[in-house]
């Protein structure tokens, strides 16, 4: 007999209290909810009434809305907060009769590549726990690759959910901006962000992403994924961009070119130029760096969040909760974010980055109208050990390949090459909207 | 970048950083601008309207829109929720910091 989705439940608590310990992917785990519902999920599927998820154990970043748990944005500012409300995508996977298991760790407000920005703990790559486990959705690619959840939600901004789906070898995939509600989501860049999925079954993955997926009305940026969305249809030809193979790895080369050996049996794949992308790093960090420091002034110690002292002036009071609850990373982007987009100093910097999205548009444009996908690795590296990168632009550098997929809006897709994690990962970038079809490449 | 400017930049940010704060960001900052700028030397799209070049955050068509405001009431768990996050109250409104003086 099947066993049920309790035992299933026992189960995955079981290989959490062995290994959580050591890779420290949770921010809190709800034992006794995800029992309690499995209890009754049991109880659904025997009524023959279930929802087309049920059983399924997802982990959820800590940057998204759950009712009544603590969103701590992996920062000082939010520890104590606790969500008022349930995400959209709560929402739709407790419909579902998803279990939601835990909240997962994260960068500081989503700051980051390897994890090492949250101030709540330290997360380790399941696989080499010497090895960060990637960010900024660095629980969420932990707990997927230690099998702690059959699938995970993260952000993805500029790369943060397929980053450590690489490192921690599992699929990762952004969807087209606007396939999927950011309404309850906390904020990093209103035109970047959005909400993906980590698992290491890709069915499992298809599933989540259908149930989370369409138009929200709280979410107007969502307005066409009902409409646009597109299921039938194939993938045929693949464009590789040869920027995609600029400084990498001389493995991961490898085992990515010996991947699109293998796809050239089954599609036209062709090899294209995207001078835009030799930009993407700069382009990506002034734009995200000027939403960040937008998305961030919420933060004043009032409504919530690290506590204001009320018998300071008004500014002083703010600005000393800014300086007490966000970390030097996020000062950082905070304060070029807001020199870009003074007055004085907006036309040479904002302006340009905005001018320069522009053309990449029209680069992107014009080569999705010769073929249907784009593929290349995934990161420029595999996993670096903790203290390999300290130096801020090394940092930035590892988003690379992933930030046009965000700057674009185009839905990505990364794919393990082997149970190695030094063998990488192979992307696939997909036309707006044709997320589904990106799912059946092989 | 010079900390003067910095110092300008901390207080439109509303961060209240220290001497030490400022001069070492000051030093992160220029570095990190001297690597952005590169982005200056791409050649934008002649594109534009009324002489203005047109800028769109989104890859493809969506429109702004607009709804009418529906009033509807929270029930008493979920204020109860929210005022317990606030980080000073009296009597169940939001205390704030003196703006005058």
């Amino acid at each position: 007999m099947e066993s049920s989705v309790e035992e299933k439940i026992h189960r995955k608590l079981e290989l959490i209290s062995k290994m959580e310990g050591e890779i420290n992917a949770f921010v809190e785990i709800y034992e006794n909810e995800a029992l309690q519902s499995a209890k009754e999920i049991d109880k659904k599927i025997k009524e023959g009434k279930a929802g087309p998820l049920a059983g399924i154990v997802i982990g959820i970043k800590n940057n998204i809305c759950i009712k009544g748990k603590t969103l701590t944005c992996g920062s000082e500012m939010l520890k104590k907060h606790h969500a008022t409300y349930d995400a959209t995508v709560v929402e739709k996977l407790k419909a579902a009769d998803a279990i939601i298991i835990g909240s997962l760790n994260m960068d500081e407000f989503a700051c980051g590549s390897d994890g090492t920005f949250s101030k709540i703990k330290i997360t380790k790559n399941p696989h080499d726990l010497s090895r960060v486990p990637g960010g900024s959705s660095s629980g969420s690619g932990a707990a997927a690759g230690a099998g702690f959840c059959d699938a995970t939600l993260g952000s993805d901004t500029g790369g943060s959910v397929r980053c450590p789906a690489a490192f921690c070898n599992a699929y990762g995939f952004k969807p087209t901006y606007g396939m999927v509600s950011r309404y309850g989501l906390s904020d990093m860049a209103m035109t970047l962000d959005q909400i993906g999925i980590i698992a290491k079954d890709k069915e499992v993955m298809k599933k989540v992403f259908k149930t989370i997926s369409g138009t929200d009305k709280k979410d107007q940026t969502t307005q066409l994924a009902d409409a646009k969305r597109i299921r039938k249809g194939e993938i045929k030809t693949i464009g590789v961009p040869k920027e995609f193979f600029e400084s990498i790895d001389s493995r991961i080369e490898k085992s990515v070119k010996a991947k699109i050996r293998q796809l050239e049996k089954r599609y036209e794949v062709t090899e294209i130029s995207i001078p835009t992308l030799r930009y993407t790093v700069p382009i990506y960090q002034l734009l995200m760096t000027a939403e960040l420091s937008s998305a961030l002034q919420r933060y004043d110690g009032m409504r919530y969040g690290y506590p204001a002292d009320r018998n300071e002036e008004l500014y002083t009071a703010f600005a000393k909760v800014r300086e007490a609850g966000f970390g030097k990373e996020i000062k950082r982007r905070i304060l070029i974010g807001t020199y870009i987009t003074m007055k004085e100093f907006k036309d040479a910097w904002y302006t340009k980055a905005l001018s320069a999205r522009e053309v990449m548009k029209k680069e992107f444009g014009e080569v999705m109208k010769k073929v249907d996908a784009l593929a290349g690795p995934a990161m420029p590296t595999g996993p670096w050990k903790f203290g390999e990168r300290m130096n801020p632009l090394e940092m930035y550098a590892a988003d690379t390949l992933t930030i046009a997929a965000n700057l674009t809006g185009l839905p990505a897709i990364v794919e393990p090459l082997s149970n190695s994690i030094d063998d990488g990962a192979i992307q696939y970038y997909g036309r707006h909207f044709e997320d589904e079809l990106l799912f059946n490449v092989e | 970048m010079d900390i003067q400017t910095v110092k300008q930049i901390s207080e439109v940010a509303k961060i209240k950083l220290t001497d030490e704060e400022m001069a070492a960001i000051a030093e992160e900052m220029g570095q990190l601008l001297d690597y952005f700028k590169s982005v200056q030397e791409i050649k934008s799209e002649e594109s534009s309207k009324n002489g203005k070049e047109q800028h769109s955050n989104y890859m493809y068509e969506i429109t702004n829109t607009y709804r009418e405001d529906e009033v509807f009431e929270n029930d008493i768990q979920t204020k109860e929720a929210i005022r317990k996050e606030f980080t000073k109250e009296n009597e169940k409104l939001l205390l704030a910091p003196k703006s005058l003086k």
